[in-house]
């Protein structure tokens, strides 16, 4: 049996697609999501290609859950030596109305949940002096976009988080993947009220992530002219920032010409 | 002026020189913290300097107190002009004692707070059109340092949420602005070990803070020179960075 590597999210999206490829790649892959049903499908995916696979249903924003599913699949393919903490919802957090509830779910699926399946496996990574965890952000963390503010808010935190860990991790044996992608085809984007141009699709976006967890990349940006135009986004002073970002994503129908209202 | 300055976090540090400062130039302050005994000090010396104070007790992350010290501090004071989201704390929290509930205990004070407490002044705001909501992040927020993998990625969030929101409200009439501090003498950094490079006292930020709080804008760094690196720190990546990070903050 390879090495042990834990997604959450991984009933749909990147996190079910990153399952196939760590799998095809010699990882025994431990799934953890809320809905058993499609954790269960993309096992049989992972089986029927030969690969290891076993499921864990949980909810990553309940810390005692996520702990318990963690351990469980430890117990089941030994202990986890690739995190990636990818689990995360897109939901708009306009100001007006402000919902609290909306910004905190958003936070903690996006951040908390992270901070708590790290600390879950950080000391027996460390104990054994090796280990990788994945932070799947996204490059919304370089500046916050209006609509936008929890979910910006959130991987922005994240990848900070991750890069801070990094940091202290360095010379441990622990090494941290920071990823940040644009555009990614699933069930997330197909809800964005905005254009979502240049999207890649899952298996690409898990593709790239493999190949940066074998080269050892601190960081990963995808895809380059979406990382090039929110680096841009990060050098604009607040106010033309702020100006040029309520044009870009005003909301307007998908696929319809000129830029709605903002309301 | 009619109407006050509310600050979270306004029982010490910051939050405490700030309310002096604007005691001085004769602005109302609203202060909000967990600590009354704390917070009656503070608006006692306010009173004190011939200014204008009241206080409410509140965790800042806590919906329905913050609405609560909210409708106190208006009917005491009239509407809230400004909100300066100063309340924060800090974890020294190596990779190795890394303890997932502080840390989002952390995280809940650090960026709910701001977010609770603009939540609880901004429908009086929008409703008057009016208003200046401010954020007390710091240049944190910018590289991630170890042992502060947890503060630094609160600074971040709550950096990015006040960006959005700028976005958002400034075609309403209101006024969004980020502060970015260096190292400030207060309780929080007491037991820093490792050269503070640029250290101010609170008084000298709550001055800037006051300049602001007169000429709003989007970004306050202070010291602008600190922020240099800083900001640049972001743009760097891991491998040339961390090494002196560990050096820096050993």
């Amino acid at each position: 049996m390879g090495y042990h590597a834990i997604i959450t999210g991984a009933s749909s999206g990147i996190g079910a697609a990153l399952a196939e490829v760590l799998a095809a790649e010699g990882y025994a892959v431990g799934l953890i999501a809320r809905r058993a049903e499609r954790l269960d499908e993309v096992a049989e995916r992972v089986r029927a290609t030969g690969g290891v696979a076993a499921t864990a249903a949980a909810d990553v924003t309940d810390p005692a859950a996520l702990r318990q599913a963690i351990a469980a699949l430890e117990a089941a393919l030994g202990p986890c030596e690739l995190l990636v903490a990818n689990a995360g919802v897109a939901v708009g957090t306009p100001m007006d109305p402000l919902d609290l509830a909306h910004n905190r779910q958003v936070l903690a699926t996006n951040l908390y949940a992270p901070v708590q399946a790290f600390a879950a496996v950080l000391p027996g990574m460390l104990r054994r002096g090796r280990g990788v965890l994945v932070s799947v952000s996204s490059l919304a963390g370089y500046r916050g976009l209006p609509t936008q503010s929890a979910y910006c808010a959130s991987k922005a935190g994240l990848s900070a988080f991750a890069t801070g860990l990094r940091a202290d991790l360095r010379g441990r044996g622990v090494h941290v993947l920071d990823v940040c992608p644009g555009f990614v085809t699933t069930e997330m984007t197909a809800k964005a009220p905005f254009p979502t141009p240049g999207a890649l699709t899952a298996t690409d976006a898990a593709r790239r992530i493999a190949r940066a967890l074998r080269a050892r990349q601190d960081h990963l940006a995808f895809p380059w002219f979406t990382a090039v135009g929110m680096l841009l986004m990060r050098l604009l002073p607040g106010g033309l920032f702020a100006a040029l970002s309520r044009r870009v994503l005003a909301p307007r129908p998908r696929g319809g010409a000129g830029p709605g209202g903002a309301g | 002026m009619a109407g006050h300055v509310l600050i979270t976090g306004g029982s010490a540090g910051i939050g405490a020189a700030l309310a002096l400062e604007l005691a001085r130039r004769g602005r109302a302050v609203g202060l909000v913290a967990r600590r009354a005994e704390a917070l009656a000090q503070v608006a006692d010396q306010v009173r004190a300097l011939g200014g204008t104070a009241a206080w409410a007790v509140a965790d800042v992350a806590d919906e329905a107190a913050m609405a609560r010290a909210v409708a106190e501090l208006e009917a005491a004071l009239g509407p809230c002009e400004v909100l300066v989201a100063n309340a924060g704390v800090l974890l020294h929290q190596g990779a190795a004692e890394l303890d997932g509930d502080a840390t989002v205990a952390l995280l809940r004070t650090n960026v709910e707070g701001p977010i609770v407490s603009a939540a609880a002044v901004l429908p009086g705001m929008l409703t008057r059109g009016r208003g200046h909501l401010v954020l007390i992040s710091s240049l944190a927020a910018f590289r991630a340092a170890s042992f502060w993998a947890a503060y630094c990625a609160s600074k971040s969030a709550a950096t990015a949420w006040w960006e959005a929101a700028r976005a958002e409200l400034e075609p309403r009439g209101l006024q969004v602005s980020v502060v970015y501090p260096g190292y400030i003498e207060t309780e929080m950094v007491r037991n820093n070990r490792f050269a503070m490079v640029g250290l101010q006292s609170p008084q000298a930020l709550a001055e800037q803070l006051a300049g602001l709080l007169e000429r709003p804008r989007p970004a306050l760094y202070s010291p602008w020179a600190l922020s240099l690196p800083a900001r640049l720190g972001w743009w760097l990546p891991a491998w040339l960075v961390d090494p002196v990070l560990q050096r820096m903050f050993r």
